[in-house]
């Protein structure tokens, strides 16, 4: 068996190239530069495309026009970056854009602690943009996820036509770990889906709310239409209000009923306990390890790792809750993701929030006594 | 009036007020663009905001319709992806301002990418606001007692700063024609800025008349003007012909470590290497843990040192053990080799944790830390002269790795040799066997 010793930014290059990245375009931010560098060196062949914009904002358009020729386009930032990322998060959304965007938090708000880890930005990518439509949201929970789920993002992006954005760290992207490669499994990769019908081109035409609007690219032999503003089927401005609610009901709904496609969790349910460690991002590895402590000596404790962040999986949640008294949820912000389950719990369920702020990673033990687990 | 070819007859007429100097343009565009017979499936227009931003509707072509200011980014982007486009940037004076900087690089880049700028001195749309282009003294909603800004002067400024093609016209211009099919022909970036009247807001503002435009014309600020520079290579074309295969190979195929020898560790064990940038603290610590690998541990490996990468300390914190890790931070290292002054200040505060049981690894004459752990001295100057400054953080590891082997010296050698040569392994492999135990100090 081989070995790999490489860090998270590695990992994620790697993957992208896997899932047929073929342009890429990002502009240098710590902690995100590593895959900056990485993809700029790595994509100049093959037909792959790296640019270095002159910020962020014109980085993520960059992508969002190469996305429209048909290119696999994926883009990658931090705090500050992602902030300036929204309004365009916003036009990729509108206009049905395949797109990749990768977020290396570290501490924020603002400049912050530009090479410090933290996870604060969980709920700013849930809801990055104005207009209240849903996002996915993956996160990777160790060096393996995050070449899985870099694929499952491409797939997503391109076969959902929308922007997915790829959560991580700091601690994850700079951290370099063994990874047995040979024994990851990578989702197949798919592709967006072209028109091919003999008929007439409608950029945006779907039969039904939940359907995904056949692709054509930029150049192809009939006219394509791309737009931000509120359109029409046909890619023209309109203020009808009928046709505007049938737009944003369709981008609400080709998300929220491909759920199941987008979820991604771990389930790790032990009979008859009354625990659940429910963990994300880096701390997943480190919730895996309390976990068996605890059940070493005798206790019982159930176990979820949750890899697609958003839309909350909220069917598999609902079932690993089943009997459940207490939930410890622990995080490198002030609790941001604890917010989205507090909806989800059963009267009488308790929710422990394990935080941590100052930019050093939990512990096991810290875990082990926050969560009052032994 | 010109055949309509690009220009959707069936959604005329244009949707600006009567006198608007937009619909004028598109009509000398879509005769430029018949001289050039170009293929309408060939072609993108990109606009963005403002009035002249709803034009992409009216043509045949492909479209593309963004955010304020960002029309030319999106153009870059369809061009670099698929540089046989014809791409044709519709943009007004307010994304000028909004996107100002995106132009200049977009210049600066040289992307073949054609942008047609229209330039009415405000912002029609919103409701006749100051723009980045309004003429000093000028009079708009928002500059009720004259402007006092000075103009944004698009052409000049993105022809020093790269352009190959700029000019300036007026709408009425009779070789507007002429200048838009060169414009359109030409192999690099270009940009024809063109004034204009906007009869809803700044012609009665101003009581701006044709006289007026000329006078502006004829000025310094707004003058009419082509300049041509056609010696760069375009962009598109340039980075489509650079680049190797061998990074992309290397990221896809090159790290593959094998098990191919024993290790000694029962437990984990945290090791942290503190030194000074610019002594390959961080590669050497990466050799060691490859090492590790290669002998059927698992590793991980993070590092630290200030954003200022070439002054400071360097410092690597390696976590290895029989199973996988977990834990990310380390609170107090098995051991701790200090190699330099900066180390040992950045290591203080795990020297004040660490217990008897752990170790710390003094090289060379580093003055010894208050701590409660052990502590041993590794005295290079016997090695004078044998190994070079550069090399001194992977000598102590192998020097180390002699000492307390955690796994074979051998996995050490053979990690080093792929990384960076047999000669530097061999190297280091033979100082490290043959170093005698006095080479060590309990301090
Ligand atoms: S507001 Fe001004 S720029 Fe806009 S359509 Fe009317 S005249 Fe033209």
């Amino acid at each position: 068996m081989a070995y790999a010793f490489m860090d998270g930014a590695e990992a994620l290059a790697r993957a992208a190239l896997l899932a047929g990245c073929d342009f890429y375009a990002g502009y240098p931010i710590s902690p995100a530069t590593k895959i900056h560098l990485l993809l700029m060196d790595a994509l100049p062949s093959s037909g792959g495309i790296a640019i270095q914009g002159e910020d962020e904002i014109a980085s993520i358009s960059i992508c969002i026009g190469a996305a429209m020729t048909g290119r696999k386009a994926l883009t990658a930032t931090s705090g500050p970056g992602i902030s300036l990322y929204s309004e365009s998060i916003g036009l990729a959304i509108m206009g049905e854009v395949p797109l990749v965007i990768v977020d290396v938090q570290r501490m924020g708000p603002a400049t912050g602690g530009a090479t410090t880890g933290a996870e604060g930005d969980v709920q700013f990518v849930r809801w990055p943009t104005s207009g209240g439509l849903p996002m996915i949201v993956l996160a990777p929970a160790g060096l393996a996820s995050m070449l899985s789920l870099t694929v499952h993002a491409f797939n997503l992006s391109e076969t959902l036509r929308t922007p997915v954005i790829l959560l991580t760290s700091k601690q994850m992207v700079l951290s370099k770990q063994t990874v047995a490669t040979d024994e990851v499994a990578l989702p197949k990769i798919r592709n967006r889906h072209y028109f091919s019908d003999p008929g007439e081109y409608v950029p945006y035409g779907v039969d039904k709310p939940s359907d995904i609007p056949p692709f054509l690219p930029m150049g192809a032999s009939q006219p394509v239409r791309f737009t931000g503003s509120m359109h029409d089927a046909r890619g023209y401005l309109t203020k009808d209000p009928e046709k505007a609610e049938q737009k944003l009901r369709h981008l609400q709904q080709k998300i929220t009923a491909h759920a199941e496609q987008i979820e991604s969790v771990t389930l790790d349910l032990q009979k008859g306990a009354k625990t659940l460690l429910l963990a994300y991002g880096v701390n997943a590895p480190l919730c895996e390890a309390a976990v068996q402590r605890v059940r070493q000596k005798g206790k019982r404790c159930s176990l979820m790792i949750i890899e697609s962040l958003f839309p909350v999986p909220e069917k598999r949640l609902q079932s690993a809750l089943q009997g459940i008294r207490t939930v410890i949820v622990p995080e490198l912000n002030i609790g941001l993701y604890a917010e989205s389950l507090k909806p989800l719990l059963a009267p009488g369920q308790k929710l422990i929030p394990i935080t941590r702020v100052d930019g050093e990673p939990l512990s096991v033990n810290a875990i082990l006594r926050e969560g009052h687990l032994l | 009036m010109t055949a309509i070819t690009y220009i959707d007859p069936a959604r005329l007429p244009y949707p600006f007020c009567p006198g608007c100097s937009h619909g004028t343009v598109l009509d000398r565009l879509n005769e430029a663009m018949l001289r050039l017979s170009l293929d309408p499936q060939r072609v993108v227009m990109v606009t963005d905001i403002g009035c002249v931003g709803l034009s992409d509707q009216w043509f045949v072509t492909h479209a593309f319709h963004g955010l304020h200011g960002r029309s030319v980014l999106y153009a870059e982007g369809i061009k670099l992806a698929a540089p046989d486009l014809e791409v044709i940037v519709l943009m007004g004076d307010g994304a000028a301002g909004i996107g100002g900087h995106h132009l200049i690089s977009a210049a600066r880049r040289n992307i073949g990418v054609h942008v047609v700028l229209f330039n009415n001195f405000n912002f029609g749309m919103t409701g006749g606001e100051h723009s980045v282009t309004t003429p000093q003294e000028a009079r708009t909603s928002t500059t009720r007692s004259g402007q006092m800004e000075q103009p944004f002067r698009i052409a000049e400024t993105l022809s020093i700063n790269g352009a190959p093609f700029a000019a300036r016209r007026a709408a009425y211009d009779g070789d507007l024609v002429d200048v838009m099919q060169e414009a359109l022909a030409f192999d690099g970036f270009s940009i024809i800025e063109v004034l204009e009247f906007c009869p809803s807001y700044y012609v009665p503002c101003n009581q701006f008349r044709k006289s007026d435009m000329e006078a502006l014309l004829a000025g310094d600020v707004f003058p009419r003007m082509l300049e041509v520079r056609d010696e760069r290579t375009e962009y598109a074309t340039y980075l489509a012909a650079v680049g190797t295969d061998k990074p992309r190979r290397e990221l896809l195929h090159g790290d593959r470590i094998e098990k191919r020898f024993e290790h000694t560790l029962s437990d984990k064990l945290d090791i942290i290497v503190a030194g000074a940038a610019g002594g390959k603290v961080l590669s050497s610590a990466s050799l060691f843990a490859r090492a590790g690998i290669a002998s059927g541990l698992f590793a991980l490996q993070h590092d630290d040192y200030p954003v200022t990468v070439r002054t400071g300390h360097s410092i690597s914190f390696l976590k290895l053990s029989p199973s996988p890790i977990a834990q990310m931070g380390i609170e107090a290292p098995g051991i701790l080799l200090l190699l330099s002054e900066e180390g040992l200040v950045r290591a203080g505060t795990f020297l004040k944790k660490m217990q008897q049981n752990q170790r710390v690894i003094l090289a060379g004459d580093l003055p010894r830390p208050e701590t409660a752990a052990a502590v041993e001295r590794l005295k290079l100057d016997q090695l004078k002269g044998r190994m070079p400054r550069q090399q001194t953080a992977l000598g102590v590891l192998f020097l180390f790795l002699k000492k307390h082997p955690l796994f074979p010296l051998e996995a050490l050698r053979e990690s080093v040799a792929r990384a960076q040569g047999t000669e530097r392994a061999e190297k280091l492999f033979a100082i490290a066997r043959e170093a005698s135990d006095d080479i060590w100090e309990s301090a």
